[in-house]
């Protein structure tokens, strides 16, 4: 998969820009907060429809905007398509393949794939059960059209769900009425939940290899999923039992208190949780080499290779790695690479296009 | 000057009032409010008229809660129609959409929405009570749950189910599948993924 060119328009401090010329290798430039991670966000917004931080989607519009608006070609297989997305204050929402409106952000999702590797991920192992689950959503949603249409139902039953067991604490409404969602929670919840487990098992070997690799087989990490209910034998009937033990607790509560949506990943590094027994360093690590694992996945699962969008994080790796990690980079169907000052980067790619952001505005030269 | 005032004044009312009606934002309603302006006196009091009838004729039936004008409406009152057989729909607009296609010989029962909590909308807001009234007189033996295949839909169906099928009656829901003349490449994997659990023996 190859990105040809895109337009940006009132996105972050980018005004309006246009790129064109992408080779296998781009190498994004400028000084710091000149607009080299809103670049790149440019991408991966119309890879996802999503901002890559909890940012929300207000916040991507240039600041005395109302809306921000992006196009881009895509070629894969020979074949070329237009994505365009749009997007309003008033959060009205757009988007067109091939100069056709599309009503399915499903439908979408998926057209360009991307992997992101960027500083913040690190994240991912440090804060909340929510960006993990954001994380596994983002990916799974560019390898399945269906997950991401379950995904979405599955949040609009547990709303409905969420409100009924309010209207039933106030008493103004029966328990009994609770298993019309139940049972469609249930359904839709295994589906996402199956996906998962499948999804972090395929992660987990490849994540496993290559932080044994690169550690000197000093550091065994295991990925695993935490999931609210039991999940050896029937998910089906475990599901279901579980929400029927909480029932009184999630009245109270007012809250759904099992499925997927309350489900967590961890990180095991050498037997203990990566939150609290790792370096910053190790952590760090253990990220790059999950976005790698992620890259594998999408690629064997779809068989389109991800573009890779790759934001400055050189700065506190060691030569060896960094060597390494170029090497791997430069193995890949198409990168976006950026970097304050990086005078090696060209070194390693020979042959690429410079990106040059300055105060937002975008200027390519081929080399 | 008041003289042109009250010109505006009118024509603003009538933006304002068009402006309520669903789908139609401010542009719209300006566009048809300056339509109106410039159409014949006639046609304008045809359009008026026509309005004004439709409230005072057009009921809810009795039975069904179909939309008629006549009570009760043309499918409860037919001779031709298998009075034992009911398809269950949340709008009186369904039962168009249904009756176009020619195929069901059965009556309907409109039951006015489906079950929403965000919305306030329980089992006792819809017209279940009346469908149930309706099982036992009128030796009801097969129901089909037509509400739409959203959540709301679906939880709907399922609510009804569970009170209909200990009555005796046979309980179906309509299928989910590829739309006629589409294509299976075209078709999105969700639907096709649908369609295939609904798979049929041949």
């Amino acid at each position: 998969m190859e990105l040809k060119s895109i337009s940006v328009k009132n996105f972050r401090n980018i005004k309006d820009a246009a790129a064109t010329g992408f080779k296998r290798a781009n190498i994004v430039t400028g000084g710091n907060a000149q607009g080299k991670t809103n670049f790149l966000e440019s991408i991966y917004y119309l890879s996802t429809l999503s901002s890559s931080r909890m940012k929300t989607l207000n916040d991507l519009v240039k600041t005395g905007e109302t809306y921000f608006s992006l196009r881009c070609k895509v070629e894969k297989g020979g074949l070329s398509k237009t994505l365009e997305a749009f997007y309003g204050l008033e959060k009205e929402t757009s988007v067109r393949i091939n100069e056709n409106p599309v009503s399915k952000k499903s439908e979408f999702i998926g057209e360009l794939k991307t992997v992101k590797f960027s500083p913040e991920d690190i994240d991912l192992i440090k804060r909340s059960p929510v960006e993990r689950r954001r994380n596994v959503n983002l990916l799974l949603s560019q390898i399945s059209r269906p997950y991401l249409s379950d995904l979405s139902r599955y949040h609009q039953i547990l709303s409905q769900k969420n409100k009924l067991l309010w209207q039933v604490s106030e008493q103004r409404a029966d328990k009994k009425m609770l298993y019309v969602w139940n049972a469609q929670l249930v359904e839709l919840g295994v589906k996402i939940v199956k996906a998962r487990l499948e999804a972090i098992e395929a992660l987990k070997e490849r994540l496993k290899e290559l932080q044994y690799k690169i550690s000197g087989g000093k550091e065994e990490i295991l990925l695993s999923y935490k999931c609210s209910f039991e999940v050896e034998g029937d998910l089906t009937k475990n599901f279901e039992e579980k929400i029927k033990a909480l029932e009184e607790k999630e009245i109270i509560r007012k809250a759904s208190l099992v499925g997927p949506h309350r489900d967590d990943i961890v990180f095991i590094l050498n037997g203990k949780d990566a939150k609290y027994f790792s370096s910053e360093g190790q952590q760090r690590s253990i990220i790059i080499n999950l976005k790698l694992a992620e890259y594998l996945l999408m690629k064997e699962k779809t068989g389109e290779e991800p573009v890779v969008l790759i934001d400055d994080i050189f700065f506190d790796l060691d030569e060896n790695r960094r060597t390494e990690l170029l090497e791997v980079f430069n193995g890949m169907a198409q990168i976006f690479i950026a970097g304050t000052e990086d005078k090696n980067l060209t070194k390693y790619f020979p042959e690429h296009t410079l990106i040059n952001i300055a105060e937002g505005t975008v200027t390519v030269n081929e080399k | 000057m008041s003289m042109e005032r009250y010109n505006a004044g009118a024509l603003e009312n009538l933006i304002n009032e068009l402006g309520k009606l669903p789908g139609i934002g401010p542009k719209s309603a300006q566009r048809l409010a300056y339509h109106i302006l410039k159409s014949s006196k006639e046609d304008v009091s045809n359009f008026a008229k026509a309005m004004a009838e439709v409230k005072e004729k057009v009921r809810y039936c009795s039975k069904c809660f179909n939309i008629t004008e006549s009570d009760p409406c043309n499918v409860c009152s037919s001779t031709k129609r298998n009075k034992n057989i009911i398809c269950i729909v949340e709008e009186p607009l369904d039962i168009m959409s249904l009756e176009k296609t020619g195929s069901f010989r059965g009556v309907y029962h409109v039951l006015m929405g489906s079950i929403s909590p965000l919305d306030g909308i329980g089992p006792e807001d819809l017209k279940i009570k009346e469908l149930l009234r309706r099982i036992e007189p009128e030796k009801i033996t097969e129901v089909i749950i037509a509400t739409n295949p959203d959540v709301e839909g679906e939880a709907t169906a399922l609510f009804l189910s569970k009170i209909l099928k200990p009555l005796g009656v046979k309980v179906y829901r309509l299928a989910l599948g590829i739309p006629m003349g589409a294509s299976i490449e075209y078709t999105d994997e969700v639907t096709l993924a649908r369609a295939l659990e609904g798979k049929k023996e041949l």
